[in-house]
């Protein structure tokens, strides 16, 4: 079932001017390829778990040639993918903007810093993202907000998003503030 | 250079180097030196308390390290702790060059307990490269 507007990951970069065009295009390319080689056609619906609600929106994109599959690495395919629908699905559940990717290494556990200006006042979010090419992504979401609960960048919110291919499905959860750092 | 001009560069950098540090290809290493630079940059024109101005810092110095250039790593390291990072800023700033410390102390716990990381990178470096020859030279 739908009950919002489409996604369309074509235009990931209206939805993050910050985000270079070269990257948004091949994470673009690599989320048209994780979909497609799991049979899903442009405009299925996504199955979105944003914080403890369920929805679903329609899912566009630029089709790939699935022939190219091979040019890329397939986990490549999987992680880079993800991250183009998961930061497709923050700008439109929560209107964040990317502001830079962060080395995923070690402490710095975020793998994006996020904005959400309203009011005039800037709040910055550390988003962990991580793609599962098939099975469930529950067991990956609850390791990724562990990770990322443990970030020491001073920000105002952590967040993980899980983005599922088989389904498809995306969830994207936040770190209940108590737990930070633990 | 603005600060989104800055934001845009370095995540491009970033992506460039873990792709290529993934295909384990050579060209990482300046790859990673480029990120070390652009996180300087970004250093300049953020506070050390803001969250980006951390994460710049932090950056700036990992990806020294991961270009494999420990004497700049420690430069950095030993910089930002004079420009007025937090506690908890220099804590972290000294646990990425503990890493470092602590792979090298595998291969060389003998003299990493008389000279700087820095050095016995340099010289195990010359030794791989030249021979151990060298040293008597």
């Amino acid at each position: 079932m739908s009950d919002s507007p489409a996604l369309d990951l074509s235009r990931l970069c209206e939805m993050h001017p910050r985000l270079p065009g070269d990257l948004a295009a091949i994470m673009v390319i690599r989320a048209a390829l994780g979909l497609q080689r799991n049979k899903h056609a442009d405009g299925v619906n996504l199955h979105l778990i944003v914080e403890n609600a369920i929805s679903g929106c329609p899912l566009t994109w630029p089709i790939a040639d699935l022939g190219l599959a091979k040019q890329h690495d397939n986990n490549r395919i999987t992680e880079d993918g993800a991250e183009a629908i998961a930061l497709a699905v923050a700008h439109n559940t929560k209107a964040w903007q990317v502001v830079r990717r962060c080395q995923s290494e070690n402490k710095e556990r975020g793998d994006w810093v996020l904005e959400h200006v309203s009011d005039g006042k800037r709040r910055r979010i550390a988003l962990e993202v991580s793609g599962v090419d098939r099975g469930n992504i529950s067991a990956r979401v609850r390791q990724k907000l562990t990770q990322v609960a443990k970030s020491p960048i001073p920000v105002s919110d952590r967040c993980a998003a899980v983005v599922g291919f088989e389904r498809p499905e995306t969830s994207l959860k936040t770190v209940k503030k108590k737990t930070y750092g633990r | 250079m603005d600060v989104d001009t800055l934001n845009t560069l370095v995540t491009s950098a970033i992506w460039r180097a873990e792709q290529l540090e993934h295909l384990e290809l050579d060209a990482a290493c300046s790859a990673w030196r480029e990120v070390s630079e652009l996180e300087e940059q970004l250093a300049k024109v953020k506070p050390a308390d803001d969250a980006e101005g951390h994460i710049a810092r932090c950056g700036a110095v990992r990806a020294a390290v991961r270009a494999n250039d420990i004497a700049r790593a420690e430069a950095l390291s030993q910089q930002f702790a004079e420009q007025g990072a937090s506690r908890a800023l220099r804590k972290e700033l000294r646990d990425l060059l503990k890493v470092e410390a602590n792979g090298l102390s595998e291969g060389f716990p003998s003299a990493l307990r008389h000279h700087k990381p820095s050095d016995v990178l340099r010289l195990a470096r010359l030794v791989l490269e030249r021979g151990p020859f060298l040293l008597a030279t």
